[in-house]
């Protein structure tokens, strides 16, 4: 081992005693900003990773469009099916109509759905939590969670739509009864943009609601993989001809999943100033080891030591509680990412807000994703910034002249 | 230039900037130390020792002057050079002995070896030894902070004749010690570097110190003159 190596090893682990004070105070600064970072950074990721899993399921991988209603959409589906990868298409329309339950008035988005396919596009059977898929026909609909409860509706409800084919009528003096249908089945997402917003019908009601006879909006694929939507609709595009063109779930929801990497991104950034205050830390107790140790750094010179490794003893040792803090830091971060229903539990029972949490958050257990690529630069972050933090001091050693540092008495 | 010189030098200057004046501290110094042979140099507080001792082992360059070690002119030759050849070619000991508190007795000697590159089996069993000779065999894994300032130096000098340097270079190595202690030290100190025939350069303000030295010089107005000698006699300061 190269005696500067060795040094500063001794420096932080003296012989005799365990650890040395400034060694436990630097290592736990770095470990608790590399946990704190992981913990954020998974946690969001878990987020992230529901947000997008219920923006594909409910979206549809891929969606063939041709700026208007396609009347033919049997061409589309057969060249659609002839792609490898795709596990399910159908033809799809969707709008905005009018419904009401007990006089209460709401505007939401419906979607058209092909029942008769071999499967759904969209797995209802996940989200469903009352009614089932079979339970879909011309006569019913499927609503949104918070639809349902914002208008009083529950499976069984009746309600009334109109749609704005309806209301073009109205205007000519026609008198139109709403559509009633009966409500077969409450669905939560979990995502509050679809729940709250959103009611399912079949395709052919669609139709009927919107005068589009046999025509549709577009066409729907289901993908065995779904990161390989992008693969998929380029080789649809290269088939497609104006107007059509095939769009991605990623190129559909490009703001909101902007709006998520921002946020992870931002939080990251908040967090890495933990790990900056613990490598300013750490420069500022080497520096003090420098100026303590004048005298050490002017006899090792004396004895034979050349500058740059005296400067290395320091520069080390900013590494090694860089090492160190790092792992003890992913140990920590999986370790109460794992134990992450216990600890919100604890707090939740001593602030006796566990019931609120579940009411307005919606789970008990936070989600969690782990990336491998935020382990590793976060790792790599802090090992950086611990060596930057030695370097400074190391400077400063190198610096000191062998005669003038024992002269320092 | 002698033949049997370890350390020689020739017309060493050395001036210092000062606020009002420039100081000039060595003024044309001629020193030779055979091998094996201890030489003393005392002189006032300010004289110029210390720098002297600090030029000697070229942790300090001079004005103008060269030194040689074992013959060879070292003041043109790189800093790393120097700086690599003092681990083996001499020993430093010091007043504040300068012990690494990090380390136990034992550790400390050892890290002249590992400066050297020359940390075995071998060099372990010498700082033992050595460590024994000084009278600490029961004090290895003691920290500095556990030993008394004559231990402390002991372990110091142990630790600057581990490599079997061809000299030592000491500056008062006993002034923070008390008379007794000190003298206990400086027993141990000429007998070691007699037993280890290695040269010894020895800067002492205690007179009966450098009486048994075998040469002794005085300090002033930046040059050594030779006091006395065993072989001759001495001369009254």
């Amino acid at each position: 081992m190269p005696w500067y190596l060795y040094l500063a090893l001794k420096q932080l682990f003296p012989s005799g005693r365990l650890v040395s004070l400034f060694c436990v105070v630097s290592v736990i600064g770095v470990t608790l900003g590399v946990a704190v970072l992981l913990i954020v950074q998974s946690v969001m990721n878990g987020f992230g990773k529901e947000i997008r899993d219920k923006l594909a399921d409910t979206d549809g991988h891929v969606r063939i469009q041709g700026g208007g209603i396609l009347y033919q959409t049997w061409p589309l589906v057969e060249m659609a099916e002839q792609i490898d990868g795709v596990e399910a298409v159908s033809p799809y329309a969707e709008g905005m109509v009018m419904m009401m339950h007990r006089n209460i008035p709401a505007f939401p988005f419906v979607r058209g759905v092909d029942v008769f396919g071999d499967e759904p596009i969209v797995p209802f059977d996940k989200y469903l939590r009352s009614g089932k898929f079979e339970d879909l026909d011309d006569e019913t609909v499927f609503l949104g969670a918070g639809l349902a409860a914002s208008i009083g509706a529950y499976a069984g409800s009746t309600v009334e739509v109109y749609s704005p084919l309806m209301l073009e009528k109205l205007k000519k003096d026609e008198v139109l009864l709403p559509r009633e249908l009966t409500v077969a089945g409450i669905f939560e997402t979990g995502y509050n943009e679809i729940d709250a917003n959103t009611m399912i019908v079949t395709l052919r009601l669609m139709q009927e609601l919107y005068g589009l006879n046999d025509g549709a909006h577009g066409v729907a694929l289901r993908l065995k993989n779904r990161d390989d939507a992008v693969k998929v609709a380029n080789q649809l595009n290269a088939q497609l001809q104006p107007p059509y063109s095939a769009t991605t779930w990623l190129d559909r929801n490009s703001a909101m999943l902007s709006v998520l990497v921002l946020e992870k991104t931002v939080m990251s950034f908040i967090i890495l100033f933990i790990v900056l205050v613990a490598a300013f830390s750490i420069a500022s107790s080497l520096y003090t080891a420098v100026v303590r140790k004048t005298r050490e750094i002017g006899l090792l010179g004396a004895m034979g030591a050349r500058s740059r490794h005296t400067a290395a003893i320091f520069c080390l040792q900013g590494m090694i509680i860089g090492v160190v803090g790092s792992l003890l830091g992913v140990g920590f971060a999986l370790l109460a990412l794992h134990y992450r229903v216990n600890i919100i539990d604890a707090i939740t029972a001593a602030t006796d807000s566990r019931d609120m949490m579940i009411r307005f958050y919606k789970f008990r257990e936070p989600p969690v994703h782990y990336e491998a690529t935020d382990f590793v630069l976060t790792v790599a972050f802090a090992l950086v910034v611990s060596t930057l933090a030695g370097l400074i001091p190391a400077w400063f050693a190198a610096r000191l002249k062998p005669a003038d540092a024992l002269r320092n008495e | 230039m002698s033949n049997d010189a370890v350390l020689q030098t020739a017309g060493l200057t050395k001036i210092f900037k000062g606020p009002d004046a420039d100081i000039e501290v060595l003024a044309g110094v001629d020193l030779c130390v055979r091998a094996g042979e201890s030489v003393s140099i005392r002189g006032e507080s300010g004289a110029g020792k210390t720098t002297l001792l600090y030029i000697l082992s070229t942790l300090e360059l001079p004005d103008a002057g060269e030194v040689f070690w074992n013959g060879e002119s070292v003041l043109k030759k790189s800093a790393d050079w120097r700086a690599a050849r003092r681990t083996t070619f001499m020993g430093l000991v010091f007043q504040s002995y300068y012990l690494i508190p990090e380390l136990n007795a034992l550790e400390n000697v050892l890290m002249a070896a590992r400066l050297a590159g020359r940390l075995n089996g071998e060099t372990r069993q010498r700082a033992k030894d050595l460590l024994a000779q000084v009278g600490l065999s029961e004090r290895l894994r003691h920290m500095p902070g556990q030993l008394s300032g004559g231990e402390r130096q002991r372990v110091a000098l142990a630790r600057a004749l581990l490599n079997k340097p061809a000299l030592v270079l000491a500056d008062e190595p006993t002034g923070n010690l008390d008379e007794h202690t000190g003298a206990e030290v400086m027993d141990i100190f000429l007998k070691m570097c007699a037993e280890e025939q290695v040269a010894l350069c020895l800067v002492t303000h205690n007179p009966a110190f450098a009486a048994r030295t075998a040469r002794r010089l005085f300090m002033r107005g930046g040059v050594l003159e030779e006091i006395g000698s065993h072989e001759g006699t001495e001369a009254q300061r």
